[in-house]
C-alpha cells in the first residue's frame, strides 16, 4: 500500500514522504516552537533555561505574527550541536532520526522538482497543531517574498527552506572527513554563502559538530518501517509501546 | 565585438624583447625564469633586486590600483584573497608567473598564505600601520606583463564624519590624514559592501563619490588632471541577498575558482601538478566577456535605486569611468570570530585588476 503523502510529527508539525529516502521527512527544519515543547517535556538536566538563553542569543526569538521577509529563520532552531538535535530525535520516539548526506541531497533535489508550488499550505491541512498552522502559513508569505527579492522561483525546495532557510546537520556516511556536516543555502541575510545545495556542497572540518552556530539547525527523518518494528519488539517484551 | 575586445583588453604591453637580463627576485624566481626587457623597465626601479647592486635606493611607489573603502567592508580579506589567487592562477594560464618585486612583499605573501591556509581571518587594519604589495605578472593572457603594486591601509577618504569640511576634521584618532591616504593612483577600485551600509550611508555615496575624486585631484601634481577611472567592486557579494540569481550563479560558478579548486584536489590525491587543463585565448576571452556582462548586469542592478542612480549621474557629470565588479574573498560568513571556520573560496576576485589593466596606459621604452 501506498504511503500517505504527509503525517505529522510528535509535535503535530507536517512531514513529507520522499521517495528517495523512503521515509517521511518533515517540511521544514525543527522550528523553535518544536524545541520548546521538548523543552516542557525533556526530563533531560542538559536543556535548562540556561542552555536555551545562549541558544536564543546566537538566533532570537520571534513571534509567528512578526515572521516577515527578513527575520523568518529566526523561527528555525539553531545553534544546536548535532548530539543534542539527536537528543530530541530521540525523545520524538523511535524512527526519528537525523537525515545523512546522501537522503538529504536526494529530498532536495525531489523538492525540487515537486509539482506542487503550495507545499505548505497542503502540508498545513496535516497540522495537528494550531501554533503550526499559523507558523506554516507565516513561513509560507515570508518565504516566496525572500524568492522573489532573490529572484529565485518558489519551488518545493525553497518553501520547504532548504533553500534560503538554515544550514542543517546531516550526518556522513563513510570516507567522509568527520561525522557530522551542513547542508543548505541559507538566505544571505542570516548567513552570507555560495554554496550549491545540487552539487552537494557540504560544510564541514574537524571539530565542527562542538562549536554552536547561528545557522545550523536540522530537520528529522522518520521512518515508520523502523517505528512498527520497534513496536512489535516492544510488544513481544511486554513493554507498552 | 573587436571594440569589445580592444576595449577589455585595453593596450597590450608586448612581453617579447628580444634581449633577456637574469634578476635576482627576491628569490622567489624559477631558475629558470628569465625576465624580459620591458617587465625590468616597467617595474620601475626595480634596480635595487639586482644581482649588481648592492645598496637599495628609496623609490617613491604609486599603487597601480589604489583600494578603498569604508572601515570593515572587507579591505584587507580582498587584498588576501587577490594575492594569494594570482600566486595559485599559475597553471592556468600558459607561461603566465607571478613573484614578488623584494623581500618585504615576499614575507608578506608567505605571511598572508600560511594565514589563509590555517582559514584565517585577517585583523582589522588601524592607525598608520600599512602594507606595500610590489608585484611582478609575466603573460597575464592578452594583457601581456604587468607590474602591480596595492597598498592596504585604513582610509581617512570614506571617514564616517561625511559633514567634516576640512581635512583637519576628518580626522580621526584611527586613521591617517585624507591627504596622505590617497596616493594620486589614476585607477580607484572602491570596495563596497552594500550588506553593511546602513539606509542613511547608502543614501551619500554620491557625496564619497565627491570626496574621492577631490582627494584625486588634489593628490596629482600636475594641473592637466587625468579623469579618475573607478571601478566600484560589490564586496562581501555573498551576503547580497538582492542580487540578481544570474549574478549570484556568476559567483557560485566563477572559472577561476573552480579551476584552483579542481586543481588542489588534483594535488590532494595525485600529489601533482598541471591535469587542470590551462586556459588558452578563447577561454580567457569569455572570461573576460563574461565579466563585461556582468558589468552591464551590476550597473542596472545598481540604478534602479536613487542612490545609485544618483551616484552615476555624479560620476557622469565628473567624467568619472566607472566599471562594476563584484567580489567574495571568502565564499562565505566566518564560523568562527578570529578563524573563517571553512576554506576560503574567493569568487571573482581578477576581475578589478582586469579592469585597471584595460584601463592602463601602455608603458613605452
Amino acid at each position: 500500500m501506498a504511503p500517505e503523502p504527509f503525517t505529522s510529527d510528535r509535535f503535530g508539525f507536517p512531514m513529507l514522504w520522499v521517495n528517495c529516502i523512503g521515509a517521511y521527512l518533515q517540511v521544514l527544519p525543527v522550528t523553535k516552537v518544536q524545541l520548546e515543547y521538548f523543552l516542557c517535556d525533556a526530563r533531560d538536566g542538559h536543556f535548562e533555561r540556561r542552555w536555551y538563553d545562549s541558544v536564543l542569543q546566537l538566533n532570537p526569538r520571534t513571534t509567528a505574527r512578526r515572521i516577515w521577509r527578513d527575520n523568518y529563520w529566526q523561527a528555525f532552531a539553531t545553534g544546536l550541536l548535532p548530539s543534542e538535535a539527536e537528543r530530541v530525535a530521540a525523545w520524538c520516539g523511535s524512527g526519528y532520526r537525523l537525515p545523512t548526506k546522501t537522503e538529504w541531497v536526494g529530498a532536495f533535489a525531489e523538492l525540487r522538482a515537486h509539482s506542487d508550488l503550495n507545499l505548505l499550505s497542503t502540508a498545513a491541512r496535516w497540522a495537528k497543531d494550531d501554533r503550526a498552522r499559523e507558523l506554516l502559513g507565516r513561513l509560507d508569505l515570508a518565504l516566496r517574498d525572500a524568492a522573489s527579492t532573490s529572484g529565485l522561483r518558489p519551488g518545493g525546495e525553497v518553501l520547504s527552506a532548504m533553500r534560503l532557510g538554515a544550514m542543517e546537520w546531516v550526518r556522513l556516511e563513510f570516507g567522509e572527513p568527520g561525522r557530522w556536516g551542513a547542508l543548505g543555502e541559507p538566505n544571505p541575510r542570516f548567513f552570507g554563502n555560495l554554496l550549491v545545495p545540487e552539487r552537494g556542497d557540504l560544510l564541514t572540518r574537524q571539530e565542527i559538530d562542538s562549536e554552536r552556530h547561528h545557522a545550523f539547525g536540522f530537520r528529522m527523518v522518520y521512518d515508520p518501517r523502523v517505528a512498527a518494528s520497534a513496536n512489535l519488539h516492544d510488544d513481544e517484551k511486554g513493554e507498552p509501546s | 565585438m573587436k571594440r569589445l575586445w580592444r576595449w577589455l583588453f585595453g593596450p597590450k604591453l608586448e612581453d617579447d624583447g628580444p634581449t633577456k637580463t637574469e634578476h635576482n627576485f627576491g628569490g622567489q624566481v624559477p631558475s629558470r625564469l628569465h625576465i624580459d626587457d620591458d617587465v625590468a623597465l616597467a617595474s620601475r626601479g626595480s634596480e635595487e633586486n639586482s644581482v649588481e647592486t648592492t645598496e637599495p635606493t628609496p623609490v617613491a611607489y604609486l599603487p597601480s590600483l589604489e583600494v578603498v573603502s569604508l572601515p570593515g567592508h572587507g579591505k584587507t580579506s580582498y587584498i588576501w584573497a587577490l594575492l594569494y589567487t594570482l600566486r595559485r592562477i599559475d597553471f592556468l594560464l600558459p607561461e603566465y608567473a607571478c613573484w614578488p618585486e623584494n623581500e618585504e612583499t615576499s614575507a608578506a605573501i608567505v605571511r598572508l598564505h600560511e594565514a589563509i591556509g590555517a582559514q584565517r581571518l585577517p585583523r582589522s587594519s588601524k592607525g598608520n600601520a600599512e602594507e606595500w604589495y610590489r608585484l611582478l605578472l609575466r603573460r597575464v593572457g592578452p594583457y601581456g606583463a604587468r607590474p602591480l603594486t596595492l597598498r592596504d591601509r585604513s582610509d581617512a577618504l570614506f571617514s564616517p564624519d561625511l559633514t567634516a569640511e576640512t581635512e583637519d576634521e576628518m580626522e580621526m584618532e584611527d586613521h591617517p590624514p585624507v591627504h596622505e591616504a590617497y596616493t594620486g593612483a589614476q585607477t580607484v577600485c572602491w570596495l563596497l559592501s552594500l550588506a553593511d551600509l546602513a539606509n542613511e550611508e547608502t543614501d551619500v555615496l554620491d557625496l564619497r563619490l565627491d570626496r574621492l575624486i577631490d582627494a584625486s585631484r588634489r593628490s596629482q601634481p600636475s594641473t592637466l588632471t587625468v579623469p579618475l577611472k573607478l571601478i566600484l567592486a560589490f564586496s562581501k557579494a555573498d551576503r547580497l541577498a538582492d542580487l540578481p540569481a544570474g549574478l549570484r550563479g556568476e559567483l557560485k560558478d566563477d572559472p577561476v575558482w573552480q579551476a584552483m579548486a579542481a586543481e588542489a584536489q588534483v594535488q590532494t590525491w595525485a600529489g601533482r601538478r598541471g591535469q587542470t587543463p590551462s586556459w588558452g585565448e578563447v577561454a580567457f576571452k569569455s572570461y573576460l566577456e563574461r565579466m563585461w556582462g556582468i558589468h552591464l548586469t551590476l550597473q542596472a542592478w545598481f540604478c534602479r535605486t536613487t542612490s545609485g542612480r544618483l551616484f552615476m549621474e555624479r560620476a557622469r557629470a565628473r567624467q568619472v569611468e566607472v566599471r562594476f565588479a563584484m567580489v567574495s574573498a571568502t565564499g562565505g560568513d566566518a564560523l568562527g570570530k578570529s578563524n573563517l571556520g571553512m576554506p576560503w573560496a574567493p569568487r571573482r576576485v581578477l576581475d578589478p585588476i582586469f579592469f585597471s589593466f584595460s584601463f592602463d596606459l601602455p608603458w613605452s621604452r
